[in-house]
């Protein structure tokens, strides 16, 4: 198996849907800057919520 | 023991070796089980070698809240990932995952191979490793973050043990277990365990600590039965 197939098996393990998968990662880098702020108790319900809009988006284009 | 990474692995490893065991028997059902059982065992073999490499050392050298947060990010993904298929599943969008199905279709692709014994042999090692291989990626990612190596492979192994009885005392691809539902419960509490892990190394103080984890789940499972509805509402229709 060569590296770049290798590298795509590893990738389709983890991610389905690239628009699902970028949206998490930047709802993560939002809540980091929020926490950073002085929010970090606020910060874990927003991070739901975004990750539960990422869903319902990424559901709804499907 | 940690019971919240016990019963996370063993839904987790569960979901993949009853996809494991339905490929064994249908290489086994074919060319005989003592082909298969050894493509299994040598398979089995590659990914303890696995765990044993990558497991506990990897604690000595990375710090517990850097691993938490790769293992909450990968968590998450792999998490989402399922809880996604399950939503278009439930709403028709994808057809449900068919373990018979699917070990019918092996059965007969391994029928018009030629290639007998060793056939038999590859395809049970192919698929033991690959879904193993999972195993070993939920093992090691719950099994880290919670710094609860122990309970995670205490659940996998339970799961393994759950599915072989089933498996012997049925010999059939164990299509009565509710797979689908099972992929979804798992695919909610691997996403929580991400949001939580991964949160708390984003700097996220969490109010009720662990017990948060069960209001995610709850959060969660309240999200997927509203896509569900939506998109059932919006009158899409099976492909």
């Amino acid at each position: 198996m060569t590296f770049k197939k290798w590298v795509k098996k590893v990738y389709g393990l983890f991610v389905e849907d690239s628009l699902l998968a970028a949206l998490s990662l930047l709802a993560l880098a939002v809540v980091f800057l929020i926490s950073h702020i002085g929010l970090s108790r606020s910060a874990g319900l927003i991070l739901f919520i975004l990750i539960s809009v990422s869903i319902v988006l990424s559901v709804l284009r499907a | 023991m940690n019971l919240y990474v016990l019963v996370a692995s063993f839904l987790a490893s569960s979901v993949e070796f009853i996809e494991a065991l339905s490929i064994v028997l249908a290489a086994g059902v074919v060319y005989g089980f003592r082909f298969a059982l050894r493509g299994a065992i040598y398979a089995v073999i590659t990914l303890g070698l696995l765990v044993a490499v990558l497991g506990e050392g990897i604690l000595r050298i990375v710090p517990l809240h850097i691993l938490q947060g790769i293992v909450g990010v990968l968590l998450l993904l792999f998490g989402l990932k399922w809880i996604r298929k399950a939503i278009l599943r439930y709403a028709g969008l994808k057809s449900l995952h068919d373990e018979d199905e699917a070990y019918q279709k092996q059965i007969s692709r391994l029928k018009s191979s030629n290639k007998g014994s060793f056939e038999a042999q590859a395809t049970a090692y192919n698929g033991v490793l690959l879904e193993g291989l999972e195993v070993v990626v939920i093992i090691l990612t719950i099994g880290s973050g919670a710094h609860a190596f122990g309970s995670a492979i205490a659940g996998a192994a339970v799961g393994l043990i759950v599915v072989l009885s089933l498996g012997v005392a049925f010999r059939a691809p164990l299509a009565r277990v509710p797979e689908n539902t099972l992929k979804f419960v798992v695919g909610v509490m691997l996403t929580s365990f991400g949001t939580y892990w991964a949160g708390q190394s984003m700097g996220i103080r969490w109010p009720l600590s662990d017990a948060t984890l069960l209001l995610l789940i709850a959060g969660y499972i309240i999200v997927s039965a509203m896509s569900v509805r939506i998109l059932k509402k919006g009158g899409v229709g099976a492909s």
